[in-house]
């Protein structure tokens, strides 16, 4: 089947290649968008962590990012724990909630965000926009925080009370710490997703409290900005090794 | 079970033999409100006993020990430990010390860790909790393996991990949920005998979850057999294979044969076998004359008779089908009138037996066991 | 005993469940509500917006267009996805592992940075076109054109099928392909008759996710696809921006809505939506 594996690779390539692309035309010195660049350099390095215009909507998405993650988890958590757990009426009912927001389009919801959040003075801060991408992590982080919850052995839970914890320290003595890696995944699921949320964003967010892929959108849209491809390299790195560590360190863990 | 195997310990201390340590009252549980998963479930065990709750699957045997540890509260009924109702207490008050079927190891602590859980529990300082968890682990043989977690260890350091947790602070009560259910045979049989050591060191009540009619036997002052929701039998090991009260305990432990008879003079310990044709002799009951019962005999306790005439009252013609060889004993498969029957005969002596054949068999009356028919 | 702990049972799990669902209520479902209501209420009270939508061909012909591209958007997908998925999920070696660790790291990748790449790739000045001069193909624009934000959909969404179709493909039982493979099977044979029904859901769990994004995609067809060729959700966003023509983008809006929650409507009549989203992670 060797001819089946030469396709896979292909594939593979066709997937990665365009992002191999990125790095080296962030080294790139010319304006324009050439590829190979005509020469290398530090230039938009430089002209990235000096322009303001670039650096403000990066710490509004890092800031809204980590405000996402919180209020999600906060959200997610508690809810996941009454639905994994005992059967009630309007349980698929709230499950389907739960999902809702992952079944539409965001330029529906943004136009929805647009005319809401304007009537309640909103739109343009950085809180509408924490509000709108929660509601759009809550499903996903839903979903892993209650996977992880169903795969739970309840007797440790069990065990723990039997050996003298109350309800409350055998949460936080045993549940928590084993069900940490999963709620870690979905605080950095919820993270991620808002960082990188652009419909919403570019329809809700001001050009004060811009986020960063608006203002990659904008820089896109009309071609004129070279160190969109910084940015580009900058995220495409830092994504990377934020899902790359976690995931070394686990397997690093498991072989002990 | 090929025989009747027991260890009776007789050190088991039965001190306040008069007051039961632990007492279970009309102890009912329903989950749906329409099926009844334990009725009418009234036990007491003595301070020290070791009780076996046996029974297959679904019997209830579980949901009991469940409620007794605080898990599940009753429908109906009471739990008294030392006369002191404790079926309001949530588990972490009980002060009882449960090893669950899947150990329940808490993945993210070490050996040592999970044995000064409960100490730390009960605000004993660390440097004692150290201590004592350490020399536990001594106890069950795992001190080296003190500081690893739970998944570097195999299955039967595990469960030795788990005893020794649930040991570490004394408890009033020991609860095993079918512990040993994950082992293989000799593992098993290693952590019965270390179970029972346990046992006689540190002499606490325990109750011991299994389906296992063997270990029960092996490991019990009393067993509590559970079928279908009810205790249908509660009582030393030995009572209850010599002795069992009902069709379902004779059937459950060790391997019988039945009879179907009715009482024609039961006080002379004489039976009507009417599939059979013939009048049966078993131990005399005081049944009303006429009732439906079973007449019960252990296939060891049948033997062949060639001495005897087809028309003495417990000679019956069998007709050997297949033989299973069991090594030191033989269990002959076969039928008396139709009516299956097995007999378990030891090796050697006689000449080979051979299917086909045709034997008289017979045995004594007080090996034959009446019962009520269910 | 049982009935007042069954009522604190109750008033926990309230407790639990209501921060989430008042959030969602007040954050989610009203602002859907209000897009439904502009729809029918801007300008004058009515369905005029819908009666309009439907009757201009512009707006068909981009709702045509919309459901044609997804549909081959997910077969594009599915072509090139399902082999190396299969290859993936079969072989045990380092290729097999470093592929899936690269498919599943690019599924975080942001649509903007692919958009970014694809924009040099296919640009003037990239690579692509550097090479049809030196073939000697002369003058063509691959940018923003309707190939150019099919290929970056492509490529933003081969990840997610791969990775729905492994996830699902691990599950399928090696042994029997192998009792195929004793009795008498070709290696062909064995895969068409045994593998292939076996990973039916996985296919159909992987077109579904597929089809409803590229459904609703933003980002890429605007900056990539030509301003003539919009699809759906370009267009939505064109009407609130530039027109500010609220009620006919509510009405688009609810259009398309409607169109995804009718896939997933007959997915869960044929399949249940557990299954969706459970398989796929």
């Amino acid at each position: 089947m060797t001819w089946l594996k030469s396709f896979a690779v292909l594939i593979v390539a066709f997937i990665a290649a365009p992002l191999f692309i990125v790095l080296p035309m962030s080294f790139s010195n010319s304006p324009s968008f050439e590829f190979p660049p005509p020469s290398f350099g530090w230039t938009y390095y430089q002209a990235y962590f000096n322009d303001v215009r670039w650096t403000e909507p990066t710490l509004n998405s890092l800031m809204i990012g980590a405000g996402t993650s919180v209020l999600t988890m906060l959200l997610v958590v508690p809810a996941s724990f009454a639905l994994t757990r005992g059967r009630f009426k309007g349980r698929s009912a709230l499950n389907l909630l739960m999902i809702l927001p992952l079944t539409v389009p965001h330029i529906v919801v943004a136009l929805g965000y647009y005319y809401y959040f304007g009537a309640l003075g909103l739109v343009q801060t950085r809180l509408g926009v924490v509000l709108a991408h929660t509601c759009l992590s809550v499903p996903v982080a839903y979903l892993i925080v209650s996977a992880a919850l169903k795969g739970f052995d309840r007797n440790l839970e069990l065990a723990a009370q039997n050996l003298g914890a109350s309800p409350l320290k055998s949460f936080f003595l045993v549940t928590f710490p084993v069900l940490r890696p999963g709620f870690l995944a979905a605080a950095l699921f919820s993270f991620v997703h808002s960082f990188d949320e652009a419909v919403v964003a570019i329809f809700i967010s001001g050009s004060a409290t811009s986020t960063l892929p608006r203002k990659m959108f904008d820089s896109l849209r009309m071609q004129a900005d070279p160190v969109i491809s910084v940015v580009s390299a900058l995220i495409l790195v830092v994504m990377t090794l934020a899902v790359l560590i976690p995931w070394l360190m686990r397997r690093r863990l498991a072989a002990r | 079970m090929n025989e009747a195997c027991v260890l009776r310990d007789d050190l088991s201390p039965e001190a306040n033999a008069s007051a039961a340590h632990l007492s279970l009252t009309g102890l009912r549980k329903t989950f749906d409100g329409k099926t009844l998963a334990i009725d009418a479930v009234s036990l007491d065990i003595r301070e020290g006993e070791f009780v076996t709750f046996l029974g297959p699957s679904g019997s209830g045997k579980t949901t009991t020990l469940s409620i007794v540890a605080g898990f599940t509260a009753p429908t109906e009924g009471d739990v008294r430990l030392r006369g002191t109702s404790v079926v309001d207490m949530p588990p972490h008050r009980r002060n009882m010390g449960m090893v669950f079927q899947n150990y329940a190891l808490f993945p993210h602590m070490s050996a040592l860790e999970n044995v000064a859980f409960p100490l730390r529990m009960r605000r004993v300082s660390s440097n004692e909790c150290a201590i004592r968890a350490r020399r536990i682990l001594e106890v069950v043989g795992l001190a080296e393996h003190a500081d690893r977690l739970p998944k570097q260890l195999s299955g039967g350091q595990q469960q030795r991990v788990a005893l020794a947790r649930a040991l570490v602070f004394e408890p009033d009560v020991l609860l095993l949920d079918e512990p040993l259910s994950a082992l293989d045979k000799n593992l098993r049989e290693q952590m019965q005998l270390e179970i029972k050591r346990l046992h006689k060191t540190f002499g606490m009540t325990t109750i011991f979850v299994t389906h296992d009619q063997s270990e029960a036997m092996t490991m019990s002052d009393r067993i509590a057999v559970f079928n279908a929701g009810r205790v249908e039998q509660f009582a030393p090991a030995l009572d209850v294979y010599a002795t069992p009260a009902t069709h379902f305990v004779g059937t459950f432990v060790g391997e019988s044969n039945f009879f179907d008879v009715t009482a024609s003079d039961p006080g002379a310990g004489r039976y009507d076998a009417l599939d059979l044709q013939r009048t049966l002799a078993g131990m005399p009951t005081a049944h009303p004359r006429g009732s439906t019962l079973s007449l019960m005999v252990r296939p060891e306790s049948l033997r062949i008779a060639e001495s005897l005439g087809t028309d003495d009252p417990n000679v019956l013609d069998f007709e050997v089908g297949g033989i299973v060889d069991y090594g030191s004993s033989l269990l002959l498969d076969g039928r008396c009138s139709g009516q299956r029957v097995r007999m378990r005969v030891p090796r050697g002596g006689r000449t080979p037996y051979r299917e086909g054949a045709r034997y008289r068999i017979t045995w004594h009356p007080e090996d034959a066991h009446i019962v009520p028919r269910p | 005993m049982s009935r007042s702990s069954a009522r604190r049972d109750l008033t926990r799990r309230g407790l639990l469940l209501l921060p989430v669902v008042a959030f969602l209520t007040a954050f989610f479902i009203v602002p859907l509500i209000q897009v439904l209501m502009l729809s029918i209420s801007d300008p004058d009270w009515g369905v005029e917006n819908y009666t309009y939508l439907f009757s201009d061909s512009f707006f068909l012909g981009a709702l045509g267009s919309t459901f044609l591209t997804a549909l081959s958007v997910t077969v594009a997908c599915l072509l090139l996805g399902y082999p190396l998925a299969y290859v993936v999920a079969r072989s045990e070696g380092s290729f097999a592992a470093s592929a899936l660790l690269l498919v599943g790291l690019s599924l975080w990748i942001s649509f903007l940075v692919r958009t970014y790449a694809w924009m040099v790739i296919l640009g003037n000045r990239g690579p692509v076109l550097a090479a049809m001069r030196a073939l000697g193909i002369e003058g063509g624009e691959l940018l923003f054109t309707r190939f150019a934000s099919s290929l970056g959909m492509v490529h933003a969404l081969l990840p997610l099928m791969v990775m729905t179709l492994f996830s699902v493909m691990k599950k399928i039982d090696p042994s029997y392909e192998r009792a195929a493979r004793g009795l008498g099977a070709t290696p062909w044979a064995a895969f068409c008759k045994v593998f292939l029904p076996l990973s039916a859901p996985a296919v159909i769990n992987g077109c579904t996710l597929v089809f409803i994004t590229c459904l609703g995609f933003y980002v890429m067809p605007v900056l990539l696809g030509g301003p003539s060729e919009q699809m759906i959700a370009g267009l939505i966003g064109q009407q609130i921006e530039e027109l500010l023509n609220f009620g006919e983008a509510a009405a688009m809006s609810v259009v398309l809505l409607a169109a995804s929650l009718t896939v997933y409507a007959i997915y869960s009549r044929l399949f249940g939506l557990d299954r969706l989203w459970g398989e796929s992670r």
